[in-house]
């Protein structure tokens, strides 16, 4: 094993990080091809009484993927076969380090897809998707990722190899692990649900005059009891950014706009569409436009999922934050959040799932600026105060990790971080898988020892 | 009507000091799922009833978890709205059980609509998974596990549902033809699709138009009420499941959550549960 196990600075550099502004320590990484030779390198890890990490395409935002005491790296980029797809109950066993992006172009011929679509879909993989039940667009009407696993092949912290689902245990292992962000063991292979593409589909997208009115469209849509299959929002900021190298027609005179999309059966996407077209005009929408051709859709999602690239023609490096709030305080805490980065002085784009209430401010920087990390994170802690004070929740959808961690008292109290600490301690009872992410600091609770270089919260 | 008048809170806080002196307890919801109590000196702890708060805007209803799911869905009626579980029963029982009923071929069905979940321990403590909002990835996730735990990880005192909209109609049909099954594989998304003895039993829904028009490619179909679920399967569950590996991490989930076997005998002695 050990020959398998590369430790030159140039690769470790590069598994030291993933999507946060945060650096790790890891001492090792290896890149096993089977469930067999996961086994393997968490058993060697636990004869060399070291920690363990998994980690998928490094992706993700919370610092989940950061290895923290000098834990060996266990890449699953290598597993990234589908091994059986089952058309008649639309499902499919597949390897973890299967992109997302992949196993829905790969399934397409059958009719099918994955649901959850996070705008990394070309890049991150299902066993990261798992281990952050991680959202999309499009999960506003199928359910996040937890929604669409039906089971799980699993080599726990032991080095034992078990299967989660349904059927073989009385409690729900499978819904557990799912959102452990790599701190339960590791997903060796997933059964994922397959939802059959939509007959007919509507795609609108509407300007406003303010942030505020979109805002309470968006309220407005759902009380009415449509679901529409995603309700995205974007601001004047990071339209203009977009629009300028995507040219999807987007509208530059609006102070917000939405992507409105409808799909299903023919009457019900037509009726749907007719109604959302009447309530966001009585909410003063400035402009309304329904995309005409499956090109057309394609550029408006292309615009929306590409938003991020199109910072970095504004300011170098940015600060994507995410945190959810009850719909009807949409329009109350967007407008909290422009005076939070106006006291910071810092510039803010907002670029959201704001059907579910699932805030994205993106704060933006340049990070050579004395000073100006302190600033982001104070203004980083003030949007997360907001929304809980709103009725809001830490994490929407990137997890908690490194990066929400020491919050994680802001809206739990000790009793409640503790039963989460007894459901870890039942699947990993030494604590060696991923640790020191997700629960807190300084309690009975968190995993001992140092905190990594580059952490900062 | 389901608003309630006395101080539930402190029904909470009472139900956590008998949890907290008690040596054995028996949980129970109406008591319609049969699960006979083998412990005759348990004490019998049941959640308070009542509506917390009603958000139809937000598709959101808090609950006492004690409150009847008919008495829920009279409340959502009026909002156009309802809550996809069978309708008998406590919503702690339907939520302890796991019960989908007839989405039970969609069992994602109920664990996802659970956005919020208090529990009274075995050591009369009280603890909280989830929040008040549709989605959230906050820290691990113990509504997924208290949902169909069987009272083996605590009392559920509280909760928070996601409600939907009612669909405009909802049809059941059903069919004997061997041609059945594959059938109802061509439908787009069927609310159900269920098989009892010979019959195929599909339930559309939706916008009128649309089902009729899914109706009109069905052949050899009839029109037809919803089928009578058998409520007996729910518990022979517990003895179809495996002994394997899963088991071991179930065991030492119990044994974080209830050290001392103090939360429902019965059923921790049939699944082999006791530490
Ligand atoms: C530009 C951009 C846009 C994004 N948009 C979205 C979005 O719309 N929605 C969203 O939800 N997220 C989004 N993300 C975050 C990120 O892409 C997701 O969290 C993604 O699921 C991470 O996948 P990954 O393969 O990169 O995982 P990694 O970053 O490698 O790992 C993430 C966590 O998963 C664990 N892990 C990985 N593989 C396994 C495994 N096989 N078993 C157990 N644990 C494992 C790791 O230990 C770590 O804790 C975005 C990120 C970026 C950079």
């Amino acid at each position: 094993m050990s020959g398998v196990v590369h430790t030159n600075t140039a690769e470790l550099f590069l598994v030291g990080q993933d999507a946060s502004n945060m650096m790790g320590d890891p001492a090792g990484v290896c890149y096993p091809t089977s469930t067999a030779e996961v086994q393997e390198a968490v058993r060697w890890a636990r004869a060399k009484g070291m920690t363990f990490i998994a980690r998928g395409a490094g992706t993700g935002l919370a610092g989940g993927a950061i290895p923290t005491a000098g834990s060996l790296v266990i890449c699953l980029t290598k597993m990234n076969q589908i091994r059986s797809i089952d058309v008649a109950r639309r499902s499919a066993w597949v390897e973890p380090g299967v992109l997302n992006a992949d196993l829905s172009r790969r399934t397409s011929r059958h009719g099918l897809h994955f649901a959850p679509d996070p705008s990394s879909q070309q890049s991150c993989t299902i066993g990261g998707n798992v281990a952050n039940n991680s959202g999309g667009p499009h999960c506003l009407s199928e359910g996040v990722t937890s929604a669409h696993i039906l089971a799980l092949e699993v080599v726990l912290p032991s080095g034992e190899v078990c299967i989660l689902d349904a059927e073989n245990s009385l409690f729900d292992l499978r819904g557990a692990f799912v959102g452990s962000e790599g701190m339960f063991g590791i997903a060796t292979a997933i059964e994922v649900r397959l939802v059959q593409n939509p007959p007919h589909v509507s795609t609108m997208v509407v300007g406003f005059a303010s942030v505020h009115e979109g805002a309470m469209a968006v309220s407005a849509i759902i009380a009415h009891g449509i679901i529409p299959s995603a309700l995205e929002m974007m601001d004047a900021p990071i339209t203009r950014a977009v629009e300028e190298y995507v040219h999807a027609g987007f509208p530059l005179d609006a102070a917000a706009m939405l992507i409105v999309e409808i799909d299903g059966l023919e009457h019900s996407v037509s009726h749907g569409s007719l109604e959302v077209k009447d309530i966001v005009h009585r909410f003063g929408a400035t402009s309304f436009r329904v995309a005409k051709s499956s090109a057309e859709r394609a550029l408006i999602w292309k615009g929306r999922k590409t938003a991020f690239g199109a910072i970095a023609r504004i300011q170098p490096n940015y600060y994507l934050h995410d945190t959810v709030v009850p719909r009807k305080k949409l329009a109350e805490v967007l407008s909290q959040v422009s005076i939070i980065a106006a006291q910071e002085q810092l510039q803010v784009m907002n670029v959201f799932h704001a059907g579910d209430g699932n805030l994205h401010p993106i704060l933006m920087f340049d990070k050579r600026v004395d000073g100006v990390m302190d600033r982001v994170h104070r203004a980083g802690s003030e949007i997360v105060r907001v929304s809980l004070e709103a009725g809001g929740v830490l994490s929407g959808e990137h997890g908690i990790g490194l990066e929400k961690r020491d919050f994680m008292r802001w809206m739990f109290t000790e009793n409640d971080l503790l039963f989460q600490q007894k459901l870890r301690s039942a699947f990993d009872p030494e604590g060696i898988s991923n640790p020191h992410k997700v629960l807190p600091r300084g309690s009975g609770c968190a995993d001992m020892s140092s905190i990594p270089p580059g952490s900062w919260v | 009507m389901l608003r309630s008048e006395v101080n539930l809170g402190s029904a909470v806080t009472d139900l956590q000091h008998q949890m907290a002196s008690s040596d054995t307890v028996c949980i129970v919801g109406s008591n319609s799922t049969d699960v006979a109590p083998a412990d005759t000196d348990a004490s019998v702890l049941q959640a308070p009833a009542g509506l917390i708060s009603y958000e139809p805007d937000e598709l959101m209803i808090s609950l006492f978890a004690g409150t009847s799911i008919a008495d829920v869905n009279i409340e959502l009626q009026r909002a156009n709205q309802r809550i996809v579980v069978p309708d008998w029963g406590t919503i702690g029982g339907a939520i302890a059980t796991r019960r989908n009923g007839l989405r039970e071929s969609h069992h994602l069905t109920l664990p996802n609509n659970v956005l919020r979940c208090t529990v009274i321990a075995a050591d009369g403590s009280l603890y909280q998974g989830g929040g008040q909002v549709v989605k959230n990835v906050s820290g691990f996730d113990l509504v997924k596990l208290v949902v169909g735990s069987w009272g083996l990880l605590g009392l559920i005192v509280e909760v928070t549902m996601r409600t939907e909209p009612i669909p405009q109609v909802s049809q059941w049909l059903q069919s004997v033809d061997p041609t059945a099954s594959d059938q109802v594989n061509h439908l787009y998304k069927p609310a159900v699709i269920t098989h009892v003895n010979e019959a195929t039993f599909v339930l559309l829904e939706g916008n009128e138009q649309d089902v009729n028009q899914e109706i009109s490619r069905l052949n050899g179909f009839a029109l037809c009420d919803m089928p009578k679920l058998d409520r007996s399967l729910q518990m022979d569950r517990l003895h179809h499941l495996s002994h394997d590996m899963p088991h071991s991490i179930e065991r030492s989930i119990r044994k974080q959550f209830d050290p001392s076997n103090k939360l429902n005998k019965h059923i921790a002695t049939q699944r082999d549960l006791l530490t």
